[in-house]
């Protein structure tokens, strides 16, 4: 199997870009209302689905096809899943940007629910992304953590994230509660530049970012395949995610009419 | 070979300890979310 992927090199890795293509063809029709809620609900069912194979399939292909790194031995199959989680945290901020702006444009609460959900899907894969980096860190560096620009930037996002989702469980008008975090959701992504561009502005102890060329095609089909596993997981826990906050948003609005009026309860 | 690692690492020998803890952590944490979504759902619809 190895033999035959490599044998067709970039042709191969070009055609690993398709799924993404797809991917995100199908999440704007989850999202979007150009498709039925039945065909909506077999496009995120077959994107769980395509996660939980190509998750399956992703320890044997990091853990055991692919090959040992020349310097760092096993310890970089960590990358595996650090990298893939930590774009798909970057992706979450990217989402919840837009999907911010796009509330303070057109004032839909559609969107202030892809903006939460997108925050608190982002914040989790983040979580666990810097996590898993300090486990790759202790080995390869000699400590767990460093106030590295890129680390700390890391750390800057994941408190800005937690701090958003917190400010919307104490706002309790939904007008108030949307204006406010988009407003946050803009501010709070400057930090995301900042971020991904750290290891090639200051150049401390994180490397900077690797490409197909400097990287041995094995592993990044691995990394790719990777990508892609997280990037299913991500858009079905994005979607389910929206369809809850879509949920308590109707509750709501349904509740004053639903509690007997304050007169009446006194 | 990733050789942009190369300029300040030495080799790494052993470290599967890390390795199964952070991809232990990485289903854990898909386990954990994916439930906690489910069940929030769940209970809201």
């Amino acid at each position: 199997m190895r033999h035959w992927l490599l044998s067709y090199g970039s042709d191969t890795r070009l055609m690993l870009w398709v799924p993404w293509v797809l991917l995100a063809l199908a999440f704007a029709l989850i999202l979007s209302h150009l498709i039925d809620q039945k065909a909506r609900a077999w496009a995120w069912k077959g994107l769980l689905a395509m996660a939980v194979v190509m998750l399956g399939v992703l320890p044997y292909l990091a853990l055991v096809w692919s090959p040992p790194e020349k310097y760092q031995g096993d310890v970089y199959r960590i990358f595996y899943a650090h990298v893939p989680q930590i774009w798909m945290a970057m992706l979450g901020a990217t989402l919840n940007f837009g999907a911010s702006l796009a509330f303070l444009l057109k004032r839909s609460f559609k969107t202030d629910s892809i903006a939460e959900a997108s925050a608190e899907v982002g914040l989790y894969f983040g979580t666990v992304g810097v996590v898993l980096g300090s486990i790759w860190a202790k080995p390869t560096w000699g400590t767990w953590w460093t106030w590295d620009p890129r680390l700390t930037s890391a750390a800057v996002m994941l408190i800005v994230y937690a701090g958003y989702l917190t400010m919307r469980r104490f706002v309790e008008d939904p007008e108030k509660r949307a204006t406010w975090s988009s407003v946050m959701g803009i501010i709070a992504y400057v930090d995301i530049p900042v971020m991904f561009l750290a290891v090639r502005w200051w150049r401390s102890i994180h490397q900077v970012q690797s490409n197909p060329s400097t990287v041995d095609s094995t592993m990044s089909m691995v990394l790719l395949w990777s990508t892609t596993a997280f990037l299913c997981l991500f858009v079905v826990l994005v979607y389910q995610r929206y369809l809850l906050a879509e949920d308590v948003k109707k509750r709501e609005v349904a509740l004053p009419d639903a509690l007997p009026p304050k007169e009446l309860a006194t | 070979m990733i050789t942009l690692a190369a300029d300040y690492m030495g080799h790494v020998s052993g470290g599967w300890e890390y390795v199964y803890a952070a991809w232990g952590i990485t289903l854990a944490g898909i386990v954990g979310y994916g439930s906690w979504l489910y069940s929030r759902r769940k209970k809201e619809s």
